[in-house]
């Protein structure tokens, strides 16, 4: 048995999607056609003789209360996934064939008696997300196609030649020239062509009548072309004009994170990154990618993480288009130790953790680590609470000497040497003679890459005042002082 | 039932034998020993004298700067053996992460500020949070050079206590400074060490040992002077 999940209007139902307050008559233009072009039209539009090829001018004449969309190739993007995804959870094996139809290979499925059932559960699930589709379940994958096409939403057809003899011709998707002879001819249904000679019929009409007749008995014989599931979740959206505030942006990516979460959550996976991009007026791009503390599939932690960023992001031009993508894991089986605490409220700290980053920066919010390079005071920062890097459990060698506390940047110092050693300071915090210095403790590094690096690092002590001593470390770079940091500061 | 199985499976004995060693390794590490409201520093001089920082409460350590990173090591030490997260709040942006072992930092959150009223309105929202345990306010590094440390008004730590208690005391906050500048602070280390270059090549648990402390601790209204101690 085979399947096929078929969207009506693909394009139109796809920039339909989440669109809210359309009227019944709806039609998608292209944007690109001189004189906006109609590509598809709803049930209500075709009612008042909107077709595909009148210009909007002409459309908007026939039906005065028409709302013209634009088309939305991001939309169509992500409906399609949509669709893969739904039959991935039926079906091994899947077809994307072509936009808005999708073909499910269920020869190893056991549901013999129960694919209505199977069905009503994917229009269910694909109405939920915004879509209108049909279902056909056959023999082969042209009889499952043409299942979707007799205007039922669901079709199971048992018997293929029986079903083919009922329908009309046009449904074989005969070539225009073929299909004006057949018309002529008076064959109006698949059982008249069947019935014609196949030999006097491929004379007339040549090889279009082979390839009607094999669609008609079933006798096509294919290879599914199977695709991957990705391990991306997405959902996009065009606006037709930039968008000033922040709620269409926020009411779209609530209407995305429902979505996608509940697609998430059907596949028994948590969300452990999020990336938000908004496609700008000048066309450039913003781009924030955002880390989960705690992988989750809660709405509202996610939510809040991006309603926090969105309420301080100021952005150069207003925003045309908005996409979301979410990064998914198996959830985390990594037992705990007897003694080793958690923190209580992970979505909670992941608020937080944003609106941290909303003040400092998302530079300036993280778990230090020191960088693979003997570069001094060389980090990196990654995400807090990263368990894959707690997992990684070493020893802690002792240390020596007290911590160094850095000064960003280093600011410039006059030294007076003496024998080569630093024997005064001055600078506009600290001034005064030498009366220790040890070094000189020398560096470098990248000497084989493009940006060398050498420096000459000092630790002095600062004569002894009433206040008390000072500890100071001092780099010489390119015979520039700077100090570099304090060990000891009264 | 037969009797052969009333005897106990010296496989079950033996993991019950090891568990038991493990919780009283745990009580005699330090972790049970003390009462629920302190919260070990990992400085056998502090942890002595006074058993710890004041948990639920707002701590304040004043000395040199050294001295307040000297505590910090023996506090991120403390968090890696018992398995508890903190927070950094670095008022000037001065943490140096190659100072410590990596693995001292894998519990750390490090928020790097770039004035002492950025790092109070950071600390307000972890107090707030509540759940990072132990939350460093450092405070010392501001001031040193270029960074002034002005715009920490007198409510703020009233502001802090009002909000750990109506968090139910599972947050604990401590100040590093150099003056004395939190009010109602539940207690108060004083460290008196001045260090020299010496210092920068001992190991850093001889340079905690050998920290001298005055201690201030507040119960109710009154102030209870501690006495200097040291290891």
């Amino acid at each position: 048995m085979f399947g096929v999940i078929r969207v009506p209007d693909f394009a139109l139902a796809a920039a339909m999607r989440w669109q809210e307050g359309l009227p019944p008559a709806v039609a998608l233009v292209d944007p690109s056609a001189p004189r906006g072009g109609v590509l598809e039209a709803n049930a209500e539009a075709a009612r008042h003789r909107v077709r595909p090829g009148l210009t909007s001018a002409q459309a908007l004449a026939r039906c005065p209360g028409l709302r013209l969309l634009l088309r939305s190739p991001v939309q169509e993007e992500a409906a399609q996934a949509l669709l893969l995804e739904c039959a991935w959870r039926i079906a091994p094996g899947v077809e994307s064939t072509a936009p808005g139809v999708v073909t499910l290979d269920l020869r190893s499925v056991s549901r013999a008696g129960a694919w209505r059932r199977v069905g009503e559960g994917v229009l269910d699930e694909l109405r939920t997300q915004g879509l209108e589709a049909c279902v056909g379940f056959g023999p082969s994958p042209d009889f499952a196609f043409l299942a979707t096409r007799v205007g039922e939403p669901v079709r199971v057809v048992e018997d293929g030649g029986a079903f083919c003899a009922g329908l009309p011709i046009a449904t074989l998707e005969p070539e225009p020239e073929a299909a004006a002879i057949l018309h002529d001819w008076g064959i109006h249904t698949v059982a008249d062509f069947l019935r014609l000679p196949p030999t006097q019929a491929t004379e007339r009409l040549g090889a279009e009548a082979t390839r009607l007749r094999r669609r008609a008995t079933g006798r096509t014989r294919r290879v599914l072309r199977v695709v991957e599931p990705p391990e991306v979740f997405a959902e996009a959206f065009d606006f037709e004009h930039g968008v000033e505030t922040t709620e269409p942006l926020l009411f779209l990516l609530r209407r995305f994170l429902d979505s996608l979460t509940a697609r998430v959550t059907a596949l028994h996976r948590v969300i452990t990154a999020m990336g938000l991009t908004l496609r700008l007026d000048d066309g450039s791009r913003y781009e924030r990618p955002f880390a989960i503390p705690a992988p989750t599939t809660a709405v509202e932690v996610l939510f809040r993480t991006l309603d926090t960023h969105l309420e301080t992001l100021r952005l150069p031009q207003q925003p045309v288009g908005v996409r979301l993508e979410l990064t998914t894991a198996h959830p985390q089986t990594r037992q705990r130790d007897l003694f080793e605490r958690g923190v209580r409220d992970p979505g909670g700290l992941g608020f937080t953790l944003a609106r941290l980053q909303a003040i400092v920066g998302e530079a300036g919010v993280g778990t230090p680590q020191p960088a693979e390079t003997h570069r001094p005071g060389a980090f990196t920062l990654v995400r807090f609470c990263d368990e894959a890097a707690l997992a990684k459990g070493r020893p802690v060698p002792p240390a020596f000497g007290l911590p160094l506390r850095r000064l960003r940047p280093p600011p410039p110092v006059r030294v007076k040497l003496h024998e080569g050693r630093p024997a005064w300071l001055a600078s506009p915090d600290w001034s005064g003679p030498v009366s220790r210095a040890l070094g000189p403790y020398r560096y470098s590094g990248d000497w084989w890459d493009r940006s060398p690096w050498s420096l000459e690092e000092w630790d002095v002590e600062l004569a002894p005042s009433p206040g008390g001593s000072t500890l100071l470390r001092l780099a010489r770079r390119d015979g520039h002082w700077s100090v570099e940091g304090t060990y000891d500061v009264c | 039932m037969p009797p052969d199985s009333l005897a106990p499976d010296p496989l079950k004995v033996l993991r019950f034998e090891a568990l038991k060693k493990t919780l009283a390794a745990a009580g005699n590490s330090g972790a049970r020993s003390r009462p629920a409201e302190v919260w070990p520093t990992g400085c056998p001089s502090v942890d002595e004298a006074v058993g710890g920082l004041r948990k639920g409460g707002i701590n304040e350590f004043c000395g040199s700067t050294g001295s307040g990173a000297l505590l910090l090591e023996a506090l991120l030490r403390e968090a890696d053996r018992a398995g508890w997260y903190l927070a950094l709040v670095d008022a000037a942006d001065a943490f140096d992460p190659t100072q410590y072992a990596g693995a001292l930092l894998r519990r750390m959150l490090w928020v790097r500020c770039q004035e002492a009223r950025q790092a109070v309105r950071v600390a307000d929202l972890l107090v707030r949070d509540g759940n990072l345990p132990l939350i460093v306010l450092d405070l010392q590094a501001a001031g040193t050079a270029g960074v002034p440390l002005r715009g920490v008004p007198s409510s703020t730590w009233h502001r802090y206590a009002r909000l750990m208690e109506s968090g139910g005391g599972l947050t604990t906050l401590l100040v590093l400074s150099r003056r004395p500048m939190v009010e109602g602070a539940a207690l108060r280390l004083h460290c008196e060490n001045r260090w020299s270059p010496e210092g920068l090549g001992e190991p850093r648990e001889a340079l905690a040992a050998a920290m001298r402390w005055r201690f201030r601790e507040r119960s109710g209204n009154r102030w209870a002077e501690g006495a200097e101690c040291s290891a």
